[in-house]
């Protein structure tokens, strides 16, 4: 079906499952193709269906939305990930981008939200909050160890602004205006420095794993 | 420097020298003039004594007569036809104080004779350059009586002043040394002032040494001060090589055996003949070490230290060379060696220099203190931050941990029971009703409780973020432009966290009542700081839009749209809250004092 996009609900409570499912549904730009209690029916949805966008619950009865995001993103590298999070905190939302998620949705929303926070993030575009901008300063912008800093996974000075301007509490507007560019590039930006987070995230997970022994070392090649 | 001053420093040099050298000469020329009978002496060397005869015929006057002698060195006896009048024991031959000390005899009246009288001074030393007898006068005792005091005050008085003020120098010094070993230009300092006031006085007071031995012992005594004097200068002028320290010990310890070998090894005689020889050698290095030092210091720096330390030693070597050409036999031996009046010069101009930087060190430590006190109390006050900053990061790390388990609580718990209410009343088709606008709120509050907590979060701005955000979604929801204007606040403008919380309340639930109920098309919210008209500052809030206003009686029915519960926030935060009608639509303001 040209022109309309394929969204998958992950949710374990059913109330909410239902809420976001006939709010996706009432997007003519928007097709439901399924709606998941649990990662188990989230990989058959996902595997016969290949949705361009997934709305994920983090904590799901069979196992962690991080995880089943991680899984399925590296199965479909073009699909874009949502995590419905209750506060937007940045405990939830950095988990989750750290998995590859790029975008985040308060459970509450209005359906009218709902189709809006989809339609954005199927155009390149993430939110952000203050605080998730801070802990990206902090963790993307000063690698603790060179090792560990993949350059694919540093800032760039661009995005370094745009993460100042936000952990100081400027709406995309006020910063599209300050550094003279489109609210959709600022989106853009934000997409980008998630994606780095994620990058730096996978490389931080098998150095620490290299660390502790888990997987052999890549250089001498042998078991440890 | 131009060439013009330096002609002028030149000059002025000069001046000081020809100056102090005058003084000395001068102080030793006043002598009695026509109220006395000059004596011509016949000399005559008789084995190991001189003796100097002389002949006259005593003055008619009545008054008591006397012989004046401005100067004598050695053991005297005088006596007047035949009879001993006055008898004298000294035993040194070198230059020093008690060398050449004047004489007054008075000549008892009984012993003279009408006609000739034969006067004669014995001198109980050989003959040598160094024994000599200064000029001699007859007259009235109380004629010459004030001439021998004036002169005993130059020889004698003066003398044992300049040793006693530099032996007190030298005791200053010592303190210093002692307890500033490693600062040995103190030490070199107490040599210089010992040496030169022992060399002057051991002879005032003499031990019961042979002649010979304490010459050899007057020898080594001056060989030492003009060696600790030049190196004192040396120390005071330039930082000594390691070479020029290994030359002077060369100087020192060669000059001190080539004395005692020749005090060994020589007779009475010939250790008399060698000494000013000896004498001479000791003052060519002090010559040596003035032109290759002072001299050159002064034509490098042209300054006033370089100036002081030529000029003193200038003097001083000048006054040697009196005193070599005396002992010499090349100038009459009537005033006496000049070598104790030449020496104060260089003794104060060094010890002005050693006080001067003294003084400096002092003053330099002092400062240093004073910045090491500076400093320490910086160091103790940044210590005293970093340990605050480290207390409040710990209170909000605990906080921080505390806000992420509320979080983790309440997200599984409370938080997500409200989002399931919420959706099964959307999904009943109940999401507009005052149920669900009541859940609704809960959860706002709930969050608005939570985003006040985060201890990282300090600028209103960043706290105000979140809010922003979902207001920005009811407002699209209800078709409303929302704009947000922080332009004025500032990016670090922080509310204590217990007026945070009131003052997010008070905004949302203004805007909130806006867009529910004021079928506004256009949200304005806008923060400011301001300054009242007291001059104290207070936040300016104004949540404007331009719906239909408030109803006529709104104002008098508080608690129609929750204006009572904002009321009361208001007022918890000591501020002000009222509405006003805007052409269209309606004003919030709220004044907060900070």
């Amino acid at each position: 079906m040209a022109g309309t996009s394929r969204v998958l609900v992950v949710e374990d409570e059913a109330q909410t499952r239902e809420r976001l499912a006939r709010a996706v549904s009432a997007d003519p730009l928007l097709r439901l193709c399924g709606a998941a209690a649990n990662c188990a029916e989230a990989r058959v949805l996902f595997a016969e269906h290949r949705p361009q966008a997934v709305l994920i619950d983090l904590g799901l009865p069979d196992g962690s939305g991080a995880t089943l995001i991680q899984e399925l993103s590296a199965l479909a590298p073009e699909t874009l990930f949502m995590v419905i999070t209750v506060f937007g905190d940045e405990a939830h939302v950095v988990e989750a981008i750290k998995a590859g998620a790029s975008s985040y949705l308060l459970k509450d929303a209005s359906a009218l939200k709902v189709a809006r926070a989809i339609h954005e993030m199927l155009a390149g575009g993430s939110p952000i909050s203050p605080g998730v901008a801070r802990y990206l300063l902090q963790r993307l912008q000063t690698p603790v160890e060179p090792k560990r800093a993949e350059p694919s996974a540093q800032l760039s000075s661009r995005e370094r602004d745009v993460l100042g301007l936000v952990a100081k509490g400027y709406a995309y507007q006020e910063i599209g205006d300050a550094l003279d560019v489109s609210v959709n590039t600022v989106g853009s930006h934000v997409k980008q420095i998630y994606r780095k987070l994620a990058v730096s995230s996978r490389g931080e997970a098998v150095y620490e794993a290299v660390q502790q022994g888990l997987i052999s070392d890549l250089s001498s090649g042998r078991p440890h | 420097m131009s060439w013009v001053s330096r002609g002028w420093s030149l000059l002025r040099l000069n001046a000081f020298i020809a100056a102090v050298l005058l003084a000395i000469a001068l102080l030793h020329r006043l002598g009695p003039g026509d109220e006395a009978q000059r004596v011509q002496w016949l000399a005559q060397s008789q084995g190991e004594s001189m003796r100097y005869q002389s002949q006259f015929e005593a003055a008619p006057s009545s008054a008591a007569q006397a012989l004046y002698i401005e100067s004598l060195s050695g053991s005297i006896r005088v006596s007047l036809n035949g009879s001993l009048l006055a008898e004298r024991r000294s035993k040194a031959e070198v230059p020093a104080l008690g060398g050449s000390q004047p004489l007054l005899v008075p000549l008892p009246r009984a012993l003279l004779y009408a006609g000739d009288n034969r006067l004669l001074v014995e001198q109980a030393s050989p003959h040598s350059t160094s024994t000599f007898i200064g000029a001699s006068y007859l007259g009235n005792e109380a004629d010459l009586a004030p001439h021998f005091t004036q002169r005993q005050l130059l020889k004698h008085t003066l003398l044992i002043g300049i040793i006693i003020a530099t032996l007190v120098l030298a005791s200053l010094s010592l303190t210093l040394w002692l307890r500033r070993r490693h600062e040995k230009i103190y030490g070199w300092h107490v040599l210089t002032c010992l040496t030169g006031s022992l060399y002057c006085a051991l002879p005032l007071n003499p031990f019961a040494l042979p002649s010979l031995w304490l010459d050899a012992l007057l020898l080594l005594l001056f060989l030492w001060f003009v060696v600790a004097a030049a190196w004192l200068g040396l120390c005071l002028a330039v930082t000594p090589q390691p070479k020029t320290w290994q030359r002077t010990r060369l100087i020192v310890w060669g000059g001190s055996a080539v004395i005692l070998v020749t005090a060994l090894v020589c007779t009475a005689t010939q250790f008399r003949s060698a000494l000013p020889w000896l004498y001479m050698s000791i003052i060519a290095v002090g010559a040596y070490t003035t032109s290759t030092v002072f001299w050159r210091q002064y034509f490098l720096r042209w300054d006033g230290t370089a100036f002081w330390m030529l000029g003193a030693v200038m003097c001083i070597c000048l006054v040697a060379l009196h005193d070599g050409a005396l002992l010499l036999g090349l100038i009459a031996p009537d005033d006496g060696f000049w070598l104790a009046y030449g020496a104060p010069p260089p003794i104060i101009v060094f010890t002005a220099l050693l006080l001067r930087r003294f003084v400096s060190a002092l003053t330099e430590a002092e400062s240093l203190n004073r910045e090491l006190e500076q400093r320490v109390a910086a160091r103790e006050a940044q210590i005293a931050s970093s340990y605050q900053a480290l207390q409040r990061a710990e209170s909000e790390r605990v906080v921080s941990a505390e806000r992420e388990r509320l979080f983790g609580d309440l997200h599984d718990g409370l938080g997500g029971t409200l989002v399931a209410t919420l959706s099964r009343l959307s999904n009943e088709g109940a999401g507009d009703t005052p149920v669900a606008q009541g859940v609704q709120s809960a959860l706002e509050d709930l969050r608005l409780t939570l985003d006040s907590l985060n201890p990282e979060e300090r600028s209103l701005r960043a706290v105000l973020a979140p809010l922003r955000e979902r207001l920005a979604n009811a407002c699209a929801d209800a078709g409303m432009t929302l704009r947000f204007d922080l332009s004025q606040l500032g990016d670090d403008f922080e509310l204590p966290k217990s007026q945070t919380l009131h003052l997010l309340r008070i905004v949302q639930e203004a805007a909130m009542n806006a867009v529910r109920h004021a079928r506004a098309r256009t949200l304005q919210i806008r923060l400011e700081r301001q300054r009242s008209v007291t001059g104290a500052a207070v936040l300016e809030v104004c949540v404007d839009d331009d719906g239909c206003g408030l109803p006529a009686t709104g104002a008098d029915r508080p608690g129609h749209y929750g204006l009572a519960t904002l009321r009361r926030r208001a007022a918890q935060l000591q501020g002000h809250v009222e509405w006003l009608p805007l052409q269209p639509g309606t004003r919030l303001y709220l004044r907060l004092p900070l």
